[in-house]
């Protein structure tokens, strides 16, 4: 009877714990994105918010942005090892170094310590999308920086409040290095905010369960998705899939196309997902940090498992990627702009996977990912601004359904931002957002459509860095079951005075004047299944 | 002749309010006696106005009164809530500014399941080729960048006929700035489409962000003939059965407002369900002098959490309908799939879950006998004893505990090695925990301590779960209305006229000179009163509340102003309140506190005529016993009547009535108040 007490007892307090944990980061993130001050943050909701054990281990997370998925623990593990020994009381670290478990340098995240009774029950922590973080160009964010030095302030966890004295020398470096500190400083303490309300909540936990049943919770939480994980792999056919997909470009026009590559297969237990094949690291910002290369395997594996994104399921998960790859480069090389290759990477695992069970197949949805940072004085008040927007695109068709038009896909989903707030807080005026017919891939369901966008400046003068990926034909969104591809995406300028667009090159830096329009077009979504003969003839493709 | 003074004195006092839920219609009447009647009869979701009718009916035969006797009729129904589910909704056009005819289409961009690639997004309620463009344009302060050109405007509306919408809805950039576009496009179209339903942004829900007030205004729109043709044939049912008063309909706000407005905005019925319910459990409260609340519904399906501060449900600016977003006040309401019908499972790995699937009503609980298998909370209830197998539920349900005990066993207490009893005591503890949960997000994620708030259980299944969830929350009290299985119904007798107006205006506090303010607050609440006026009220009261934010955020909370005229000192007082909120709700202020006013809100209410109402006197103390399982052991605990318990009462105990148990656990004490209700104490 002792077992069964114990196994009751376990059953009923980890099913009301692990169900708090999540609300902990929910709860967490609430106050994040409610109080922020950057619109990537609070439009567009580029931010994560993760309760973690006392070793650093992830136990539960918000689910905001994919793309930031299960990452955050490399980042606190690796400070951790850092220091040597946990944070303290009062402590918190800031950290975004993309080789000490970081991501890109506009990723700040902020861990927390939750003690109670000085026992150190778990962490909590923050990871957001600043708008800037200094460095070379306005919002820092680039896929043209050729080393990492140029992509701004880089902090290898560092004290940001120790023992509850804020590091003043700290907030003043980064006051005086990045565009905007009112909204920089702001998302910290929006932060930090995060991270307090969800210590505050471990510690209530703690005080009406125990301190040593919530450790052993979260122990037991993460050992039982775990077992799981491999249920779920078990069940699995254990034959070897693989699938490539290709960059446009190594980020500068001119250069050649870059190719990612994926064998996945199910072994004891375990899903092992193979990236050598990738190409070697290249002279710009589009490597990925390998703590990245995991969150763009994870998102593909939390779709065909439906399992909480957690350590347990991160232990059952082994990712293979070369050292000096595009997927796991040597420091220093730049990563910038690691997102795009974060996309192509999701979407290849998740075409291998595809193969695998292929009832759950769907076709690709776009990778275009249109995004830029324009930073132009207001004429209304004098002041700095800087415009950030992300274009949503096709979906992926389904076996029984089109696919969605207009949507941020895979590990990322950002808002788009709204007109009127970019024409209330910017000297910019939106003339057109739609979606862009034929750009959805022929099928028997075909694909959802891409968006086009067209910016006109109301200032004196821009400038600012943007990219675009998918502007190849060869590399369009795939159909599947005989389904066509998506339609393809662009950067085009129409200067003032002038009546004809002129197409970008996929990814740059650009000098923009009054009345000059920018637009970007971003892909269709792959079709599934094969298209009736009018569906064939009736694709128009062109953009502009 | 009859006395004309008592003949208005009985008109007066004769009230009726009527909720039309999913599987029953509740009547409430209360007659000039101030005695209440309840009836019940089955909802017809076919035909929704007959329920209505019938559930009149019964109410006046039941207090031997004539339907002409009521001096108030009001309604709570989910006619726009179910035709926005089943989406039977009528064919939109939009216009809208030159290239932005997919705003419905593209949305926020967002997918609303990250982790799902199969399911489809909702279809937008504009169809692509019913949406059209004209070049007026305005920028944001106004500024005219293109002219409205009449030409135009004819031509669209040519192509919406030919097109064959049903109504229309027309949404501009920056209408909340600067209605004059707007209004000059939709009096052409009115001029060339006579008798065309036409919705206009800025008279639906002018404030910033065009997806939002699109979406509002073509959800409204799309809402307008079938709401309107209900509204009508309501009112004519009504009248045919001698009603002489019009119906009062509740909206998402938790007021209510005479059909006929409510026909030019039934987007505003949207969440009429679960409002009535919160303010039934205000009312129920203020009566006792507690005025703050959480207010717990706990149904077969769901449960319903909401908080109640200061004697007002709290509201929130925009929600959701089935993936379609409305900027409109409601009720905020937090629901979560778990109720009487919640099944619980283990898993492979031994974790136990309650819900969200649920037996629903057929085949129900297992206990039902009806066919179903799943253990759910019900048989937890029945296993344990809470639930007595000799009542009979509505519909005339028995309920069989070998079959309660036989699902429980195999699908929980077989698995973890259990017993039944064990097992089930294992599900209401799950189920109680992700209820708290919910009532964590309404309190302590709102800035809130739960500790200082009272509860109001109501619902089926409500008293059954409230002293393990305030024990959960740490709430000291729980407070039972009357008839906690018909609240809703209660509660449209007890709530207010309501009327919000608003506008987005975005000014940097600093820079706003008090006049221009005044000047705009004056036109909201001109408005306001008017509309007051047309729901047949004369005079009422409009308090003012403002959305602000720190400059670079975008979120906004909400604040009362405290009147015109404004002044200085009202500014000051404005921003006061504000960082006071801001800190209470996110523990800290910006380093460059300044602040902005986003959008203005002008609330006109008109009270409620006082509701008398007698509790039918206590009977002798008819009472049995039967074994509960309580925390790890059976007891034989106490079992009364409601009007038959004695006060104060110390659990364990058991309260039962037609609509509901009530369950005192060991450490709470159970008292009858004022009005009927019953309040449950912690004693340690």
């Amino acid at each position: 009877m002792a077992t069964a007490d114990r196994t009751l007892e376990d059953s009923v307090t980890l099913e009301i714990l692990a169900n708090a944990f999540s609300s902990v980061a929910e709860e967490m993130a609430i106050v994040e994105y409610r109080s922020s001050f950057s619109p990537i943050i609070r439009e567009m909701l580029d931010f994560n918010c993760g309760v973690f054990d006392a070793a650093g281990r992830l136990v539960a997370a918000s689910e905001q942005i994919p793309a930031q998925l299960g990452l955050m623990q490399f980042a606190l593990q690796a400070a951790l090892r850092k220091r040597g020994r946990p944070l303290g009381p009062g402590d918190a670290i800031l950290t975004n170094h993309p080789y000490l478990g970081g991501t890109h340098t506009p990723d700040l995240q902020v861990f927390m310590p939750a003690y109670v009774d000085g026992a150190l029950v778990g962490y909590t922590g923050s990871i957001a999308h600043h708008i800037d973080i200094g460095g070379r160009f306005p919002g820092t964010e680039s896929a043209q920086t050729t080393e990492l030095f140029q992509e701004g302030l880089l902090f290898p966890a560092l004290p940001l409040v120790e023992a509850g004295t804020r590091n003043a020398a700290l907030y003043d470096l980064v006051a005086a290095n990045v565009r905007d500190p009112d909204a920089t400083l702001g998302d910290l303490d929006a932060q930090l905010a995060a991270c307090k309300r969800g210590g505050d909540r471990l510690r209530e936990l703690c005080a009406r369960y125990g301190t040593e049943t919530v450790r052993r919770a979260m122990a037991t939480l993460l050992e039982r998705t775990a077992r799981r994980a491999e249920d779920v792999f078990r069940s699995w056919p254990s034959r070897t899939v693989s699938a490539e997909g290709f960059l446009d470009d190594a980020g500068f026009e001119g250069t050649d196309h870059v190719r990612l590559h994926a064998a996945v297969r199910v072994r004891e237990g375990e899903l092992e997902v193979d990236l050598a094949g990738t190409d070697p690291q290249v002279a710009s910002g589009i490597n990925v940090p390998i703590s990245s290369t995991h969150a763009g395997v994870y998102f593909a594996v939390r779709c065909m498992t439906g399992l909480p994104q957690n350590d347990g399921l991160a232990r059952r998960i082994r990712v293979h990627a070369p050292e000096g790859c595009l997927l796991n480069p040597r420091f220093p090389a730049a990563v910038s702009a690691r997102h795009l290759a974060v996309q192509r990477l999701a979407d290849l695992v998740l075409e291998a996977l595809g193969e695998l069970l292929p009832d759950r197949a769907v076709a690709a949805s776009h990778v275009s990912f249109p995004a830029f940072v324009f930073q132009a004085v207001d004429p209304r008040h004098g002041r700095v601004t800087l415009l950030a927007d992300v274009l949503g695109g096709g979906g992926g068709a389904r076996r029984d359904a089109p696919g969605d038009h207009g949507i941020d896909t895979y590990c990322s989903n950002c808002a788009i931002l709204p007109i009127e707030i970019a024409e209330l807080e910017y000297p910019w005026r939106i003339e057109r957002s739609e979606l862009v017919e034929g750009s959805g891939g022929a099928g028997r369901m075909p694909g959802g459509l891409g968006i086009r966008r067209d910016y006109r400046l109301l200032a004196e003068r821009a400038d600012g860095m943007y990219y675009v990926e998918q502007t190849r034909e060869q590399f369009a969104a795939k159909g599947r079951e005989g389904g066509g591809p998506g339609g393809v995406a662009a950067a085009l300028l129409r200067r003032a005075g002038h009546d004809y667009w002129t197409k970008l090159p996929a990814k740059g830096y650009l000098e923009l004047f009054r009345d000059d329009v920018i637009a970007f077009v971003s892909a269709g979504g792959g079709g599934f299944g094969v298209p009736s003969v009018h569906q064939v003839s009736d694709n128009p493709r062109e953009v502009g | 002749m009859v006395d004309e003074a008592t003949q208005r004195d009985t008109e007066a006092s004769v009230r009726v309010g009527i909720d039309v839920g999913g599987t029953f219609t509740d009547a409430v009447l209360v007659d000039g006696g101030g005695r209440m009647w309840i009836a019940k009869v089955r909802s017809r979701p076919a035909d929704v106005a007959t329920a209505f009718v019938e559930g009149l009916d019964e109410a006046a035969a039941r207090a031997g009164v004539a339907v002409g006797d009521a001096s108030y009729l009001a309604h709570g129904t989910t006619v726009a809530t179910n035709a926005i589910v089943q989406r039977r909704l009528a064919r939109v056009g939009l216009v809208t500014n030159r290239g932005l005819r997919d705003v419905l289409e593209i949305g926020t961009q967002q997918r609303p399941r990250v982790y799902d690639l199969w399911t489809p997004k909702p279809p937008p309620l504009v169809a692509r080729r019913d949406a059209f463009e004209i070049g007026a344009r305005l920028g944001p302060d106004g500024n005219e960048v293109a002219p409205v050109d009449p030409l135009e405007v004819r031509a669209v509306a040519h192509r919406l006929r030919e097109a064959g919408v049903e109504a229309v809805a027309v949404c501009l950039l920056f209408s909340f700035v600067d209605p004059s576009h707007e209004r000059a496009v939709a009096n052409l179209l009115e001029e060339e489409l006579p008798n065309m339903p036409i919705s206009i942004s800025c008279r639906v829900a002018p404030e910033v962000r065009e997806y939002p007030r699109a979406s509002t205004t073509a959800l409204n729109a799309a809402l307008l003939p079938l709401v309107g043709r209900y509204v009508r044939d309501l009112d004519g049912r009504a009248r045919a059965r001698g009603a002489r008063v019009p119906i009062h309909l509740m909206q998402s706000n938790g007021g209510v407002s005479t059909a006929a407005l409510t026909a030019d905005l039934p987007i505003a019925l949207a969440a009429s369900g679960p409002a009535a319910g919160v303010i039934a459990a205000a009312r129920v409260a203020a009566e006792l002098g507690v005025e703050d609340v959480i207010s717990f519904d706990m149904g077969g399906t769901s449960t319903d959490v909401a908080l109640v501060a200061g004697g007002r449900p709290s509201i929130r600016f925009q929600g959701q309908y089935h993936g379609h977003v409305v900027n409109l006040p409601q009720v905020d309401v937090v629901s979560i799939g778990a109720g009487g019908g919640s099944i619980a499972r283990v898993d492979r790995v031994g974790s136990l879950s309650v819900g969200p699937e649920s037996a629903g009503a057929s085949p129900g609980p297992a206990a039902y006998g009806l066919g179903g298998s799943n253990a759910t909370v019900t048989d937890a209830h029945v296993v344990l004893g809470t639930l007595s197998p000799e009542r009979t539920l509505a519909a005339g349900v028995r309920l069989d505990a070998n079959l309660s005990r036989a699902a429980l066993a195999r699908a929980v207490a077989t698995p973890l090695g259990i017993s039944p009893e064990e097992a089930a005591w294992a599900v209401l503890r799950v189920v109680n925990a992700s209820m708290s949960e919910a009532a964590r997000l309404v309190t302590v994620a709102r800035g809130h301590d739960p500790r200082r708030f009272a509860l109001v259980a109501f619902g089926g299944a409500g008293p059954m779960h409230a002293c393990a969830l305030a024990d959960e929350l740490g709430v000291r009290r729980v407070i039972v209305p009357p008839f906690p299985g018909v609240a809703a119904a209660h509660g449209l007798l007890l709530s207010e006229v309501r009327h919000d107006v608003s506008r987005s205006w975005i000014r940097h506090t600093a820079s706003v000179a008090p006049s221009e303010l005044d000047r705009v607050l004056g036109e909201l609440e001109q408005r306001a009163r008017e509309l007051l006026a047309h729901a047949g009220q004369s005079d009422g009261t409009v308090a003012f509340e403002v959305d602000m934010r720190y400059r670079g955020q975008a979120y906004n909370l909400t604040v009362p102003l405290s009147g015109r005229p404004v002044t200085r000192a009202t500014l000051e007082a404005l921003e006061a309140a504000f960082a006071e909120v801001h800190v209470a709700l996110y523990d800290y202020t910006p380093r460059l506190p300044e602040t902005e006013l986003v959008t203005l809100r002008a609330r006109a209410t008109a009270p409620p005529p006082v509701v008398r109402w007698e509790a039918p006197p206590a009977a002798p103390g008819r009472s049995s016993a039967r074994r509960v399982w309580f925390d790890g052991a059976w007891r034989e605990v106490p079992v009364f009547e409601r009007n038959a318990m004695p006060a104060p009462l110390r659990g364990p105990a058991i309260i039962e009535q037609e609509d509901t148990t009530t369950v005192i656990p060991a450490g709470w004490a159970a008292g009858r108040r004022a009005a009927g209700s019953i309040v449950l104490e912690r004693q340690t």
